[in-house]
């Protein structure tokens, strides 16, 4: 997932558009490490030392990992997905930005009909 | 690969791994099956202990087969690609075959349960766990015993046998203890199902899951999703003042710490009346990994995806 994580973060760096993580790793100082080793900028919240059933984990109901939620500028949970489908969460991402006015392309591969996706 | 309740990215996708196992058919077993009709093991020695020795076996053989496998990369596993598979992962159901074996010499003995708890626990389908799950309910589905190993029935995807089993206790068990159990453990498997329909329904997972379930499972869960407002009532029934809240949930799971049945119960609502799509989401106050506190409020304003990771 960091790559695809990564990607993100650059391709919208000009945008308002941020990744927030729940960390789930019980060593705190070794994900430290490895978050500065690999270059991972954005900022995480720490599950707590009971990894994945620390107190956020369990508040949100995680049933699998990762999974991840779309919330809108207002606060409001978009999508939410279980697992790695990055095209789908691509897809979801630029939805959102569209909405905010910001066209995005997020995918390597661009859909073959853009015009599709205008359809309210 | 052992059944894991929550997964890591690389098996992640629920609980594939569970799904993925081979379900063979048993394969002949060392060569002593002829004695065991002339002989009834149970004089020579106590089922748990037969049933202790096979697992223990299981174990050592999984211990060695892991060495293996990290000492000469890329065999041992059952790979894409031409290179021959020179080490087999061992397989559970074959243990699990002689231990229904054995437990079906000394019927209805607590002992038996367990061995039960092995089957379910490590073997994702066929004869073998089916035969366990119906040992399970034939025998032990008055003992308060049975509520210790309801959680593992529904820890993978869950058996249309598991929940009709886990719908009868919730009515009929004399036990407290058991109906609580088995009313969360029920609430389980329906999440259960619902997850492994959203995956069935993503173009992307479609093949994979389908490959999980014959069709009268699937039409079996389809049921299931089409009751998805019993859930609220269901987790009503288990709040913090009802008879059923005060119970422990998941004793003997694995991974998973056991947890309050009340707390479990509310935690479960909260998530179905406020973390879906189109409700705000709920902050998030706490530090990060450097021990600085901030929220999710803070974004408003921005997309935010929201990433619940780990590096595994």
């Amino acid at each position: 997932m960091y790559p695809h994580e990564q990607l993100l973060v650059k391709r919208l760096s000009d945008k308002p558009f941020a990744i927030v993580g729940v960390n789930s790793d019980s060593d705190r100082d070794a994900i430290r490490q490895i978050v500065k080793k690999k270059n991972l900028t954005w900022r995480s919240f720490w599950n707590g030392p009971a990894g994945k059933f620390g107190p956020i984990s369990d508040r949100w109901d995680i049933e699998g990992w990762p999974t991840i939620f779309l919330i809108d500028a207002e606060g409001i949970i978009r999508y939410k997905q279980m697992g790695p489908d990055t095209e789908r969460l691509d897809n979801e991402i630029a939805k959102l930005m569209q909405e905010m006015g910001h066209s995005v392309q997020l995918s390597d591969k661009p859909p073959a009909k853009p015009s599709a996706d205008s359809e309210q | 690969m052992r059944r894991r309740l929550l997964c890591c990215f690389g098996c992640l996708l629920i609980l594939l791994p569970i799904a993925c196992r081979r379900s063979s058919t048993p394969r002949p077993i060392h060569g002593q099956q002829g004695d065991q009709s002339s002989k009834p093991h149970s004089e020579i020695l106590p089922v748990k202990q037969r049933v202790a020795a096979l697992t223990q076996a299981y174990e050592d053989e999984l211990r060695h087969f892991r060495q293996l496998q990290g000492a000469i990369p890329g065999q041992g596993q059952t790979e894409t690609g031409n290179e021959p598979t020179v080490v087999l992962a061992p397989d559970a159901d074959d243990y699990a075959f002689q231990i229904m074996g054995i437990l079906q010499e000394s019927n209805g003995d607590l002992a038996n349960l367990e061995g039960i708890h092995w089957i379910l626990r490590e073997v994702p389908n066929g004869p073998n766990r089916r035969n366990a799950i119906e040992m399970l309910r034939t025998e032990f589905q008055k003992t308060e015993e049975i509520s210790d190993l309801l959680p593992v029935l529904v820890e993978g995807y869950p058996d249309p046998a598991s929940m009709q089993l886990l719908d009868q206790l919730a009515e009929e068990s004399q036990h407290n203890q058991v109906k609580a159990v088995a009313k969360m453990a029920h609430i389980k498997g329906h999440q259960a199902i619902l997850r492994f329909l959203l995956f069935l329904d993503n173009p992307k997972w479609t093949e994979r899951m389908k490959s999980f379930v014959d069709e009268s499972t699937l039409e079996f869960y389809r049921s299931v999703a089409s009751r998805e407002n019993d859930l609220v009532e269901r987790l009503k029934e288990l709040g913090p003042n009802s008879a059923y809240g005060g119970y422990t949930y998941g004793v003997r799971s694995k991974g998973r710490p056991a947890q309050k049945i009340d707390k479990m119960a509310s935690q479960m609502l909260f998530s179905l009346q406020h973390l879906q799509v189109g409700k705000p989401a709920p902050n998030i106050k706490a530090e990060d990994l450097d021990g600085l506190t901030f929220s999710l409020e803070e974004y408003r304003g921005k997309v935010v995806m929201l990433d619940f990771w780990g590096d595994w």
